[in-house]
């Protein structure tokens, strides 16, 4: 990967709070036009983290670039749009008001904010409240509007922090499809969010921190793929289970009356598994690949699994 | 970056914060209240003209009356000096810890907008509002003395601009308080320093009274603290030059002595300095 494919480069940043972690040593590449999701528990420093890419929070220790820029600097946040977690505007403006400002704030001319203001209200479906107090938007208006907002100056580079948080699911999907659309345009997202269905419907690549600490990361298939398992479900007990899946270089992993879990070197082992069993006097009802899903690996790296 | 981008950035945030001062409910009371006071004044003035017209040795009547009115005059100035200060540090107080406690500062911060650009916007803004308050509640008040016992009045534009100067030390003060303290915390600081540079007033009128130095070098010392009460007194040199009861310290906190224009330009400076310090700190602050 080279480096004009990133947007996102990190080399072992950290942010301390005294003694507090809020981020530590995370090394991190984020490739141009993806989807990267950016996912943790409460309180792990997702955050903290964003905060830092967009300059508001200075790291302790470490070096990162931002659209091959250093952090902090001031020129790439031209590039860069950003939806808050606790998005707040100044409510007491229309979203035309507040986009002229924002524009201003920008130096776009007035015609391109116009220009932009309405195509970023169509997208996220507020072109009929353009004239209205944000006061009066519900949370999940309000929410678009933040979108609307992050998208006005066309970013190369979106941080979206819980972006959909007080959508309903109708919206939801909207958002999910808005992000999609924004990928095909060569949109880089950086999506932080607790939903992890979302997350991997849309994402391409995910990295996994918990307490400060990155955990995981790679490309969403390759981590959802992880290893080889097979469930067969049985019309009576086995007996020879363990020396069927030995044969073939498995391990029986689960064995209950009616059903095992047999770990493989890869896919291509299925069949000789399932001749090894029926040799062995097995009756198969059937055999499926168990799927790993986001919310598995997740339990997984960041050990909530082991609380359940 | 060019400077007309950094000074388009600092005019927008300066447009906004002018409006959101302005539908603030602190503003409404603080006009409503100044309207009535005038209201009030106008109407006492209008009793001190009838009772003015007094018989005596011409030139004895001639002096009372010019003194007279002059009280009359730092009487009314004094009301105005208060609640412009006051409508300063209510204004001012949170003026960006509350934008950080609601979040409102990450949308614009996320922007290529300089946290000193932000900053001096906000102060830009605070201040347009208050100039403009200052000078027509000053204005008012001036111009109804004029009219109804006929002070006269010299220098006015320039005692004017100095009551329009008079509450951005206090504003500069609250704003570098506000990139660090909590507002109700920041606020307490700002009625604190306007006491600090009343009382000093106070106690360097006295000192001039009895001739004491060491009261009238704390009272100056005072004012290099907070130079509002300074200027106010400036002012008033520049209106009524010759006005004996000035000249004794006829009305608390209006400074025993006329501050040299090296107290106008230390004020200028106190503004900068603040406004910079203001920049200073909120820049390196994470939020």
């Amino acid at each position: 990967m080279s480096d004009t494919d990133l947007v996102i480069r990190t080399d072992d940043l950290t942010k301390l709070y005294g003694s507090h972690v809020g981020c530590e040593q995370i090394c991190l590449r984020v490739r141009r036009g993806h989807i990267f999701g950016f996912l943790g528990p409460n309180g792990a420093g997702k955050s903290t983290f964003i905060k830092m890419m967009v300059g508001l929070h200075r790291p302790t220790s470490g070096t990162g670039e931002l659209l091959g820029k250093p952090l902090g600097d001031f020129g790439a946040r031209r590039g860069v749009g950003f939806l808050p977690e606790n998005f707040r505007y100044q409510d007491w403006l229309s979203p035309v008001e507040l986009l002229r400002f924002h524009g201003r704030l920008l130096d776009m001319e007035p015609a391109a904010v116009a220009d932009a203001t309405t195509r970023v209200l169509a997208d996220v479906g507020l072109s009929q409240s353009a004239d209205e107090k944000i006061r009066s938007f519900s949370k999940g208006m309000q929410q678009r509007f933040g979108l609307a907002c992050a998208l006005l100056s066309d970013p190369e580079l979106l941080f979206l922090d819980e972006p959909t948080s007080a959508l309903d699911p109708l919206g939801r999907a909207e958002v999910r499809q808005l992000l999609l659309d924004l990928r095909e345009r060569g949109t880089t997202v950086f999506l932080n969010s607790h939903l992890l269905g979302e997350v991997e419907q849309v994402c391409d690549e995910v990295a996994v921190i918990d307490h400060g600490r990155m955990v995981e990361s790679g490309s969403l298939a390759d981590l959802l793929s992880g290893p080889c398992e097979v469930e067969v479900l049985l019309a009576e007990p086995a007996s020879g289970a363990a020396e069927a899946a030995a044969r073939v270089g498995g391990r029986l992993l689960t064995a209950e009356p009616d059903l095992l879990v047999i770990g493989l070197p890869d896919e291509e082992s299925v069949p000789g598994l399932v001749e090894a069993l029926v040799a062995s006097g097995a009756r198969i009802r059937s055999v499926s690949r168990r799927k790993r899903t986001l919310e598995s690996l997740f339990l997984e790296v960041t050990g909530e699994g082991r609380h359940e | 970056m060019s400077r007309g981008a950094t000074f388009r950035r600092v005019a927008a945030v300066a447009g906004v914060t002018l409006r959101e001062a302005l539908r603030r409910r602190v503003i409404l009371a603080a006009i409503l209240m100044s309207l009535g006071f005038l209201a009030l004044y106008g109407l006492g003035l209008h009793y001190a003209a009838k009772s003015m017209l007094s018989t005596g040795p011409a030139g004895v009547v001639e002096l009372f009356q010019r003194e007279a009115a002059a009280q009359m005059l730092y009487i009314g100035l004094f009301p105005t000096s208060f609640l412009v200060a006051l409508t300063a540090v209510f204004a001012g107080a949170g003026t960006l810890s509350s934008e950080v406690d609601s979040g409102v500062i990450y949308g614009v911060l996320s922007r290529p907008v300089r946290r000193a650009e932000l900053v001096v916007g906000k102060f830009c803004g605070l201040a347009l509002m208050l100039a403009a308050y200052a000078a027509a509640f000053n204005g008012a008040v001036i111009g109804l003395a004029v009219w109804q016992i006929h002070v006269p009045v010299t220098h006015w534009p320039a005692a004017l601009a100095m009551l329009v100067l008079e509450p951005m030390p206090l504003l500069a003060l609250v704003l570098a308080g506000s990139s660090r303290l909590p507002t109700l915390a920041n606020g307490i600081l700002g009625v604190a320093f306007y006491g600090i540079g009343f009382v000093g007033g106070l106690i360097e009128q006295v000192g001039t009274l009895i001739k004491n130095p060491t009261l009238v070098n704390l009272g100056i010392i005072s004012s290099l603290f907070m130079p509002l009460t300074a200027l106010h007194s400036k002012a008033l040199a520049l209106l009524l030059p010759g006005g004996l009861l000035f000249q004794q310290g006829g009305i608390p906190g209006m400074g025993g002595s006329t501050p040299s224009a090296w107290m106008v330009v230390y004020a200028v400076c106190y503004v900068l300095g603040l406004v910079t310090l203001a920049a200073g700190v909120f820049s390196r602050r994470d939020l």
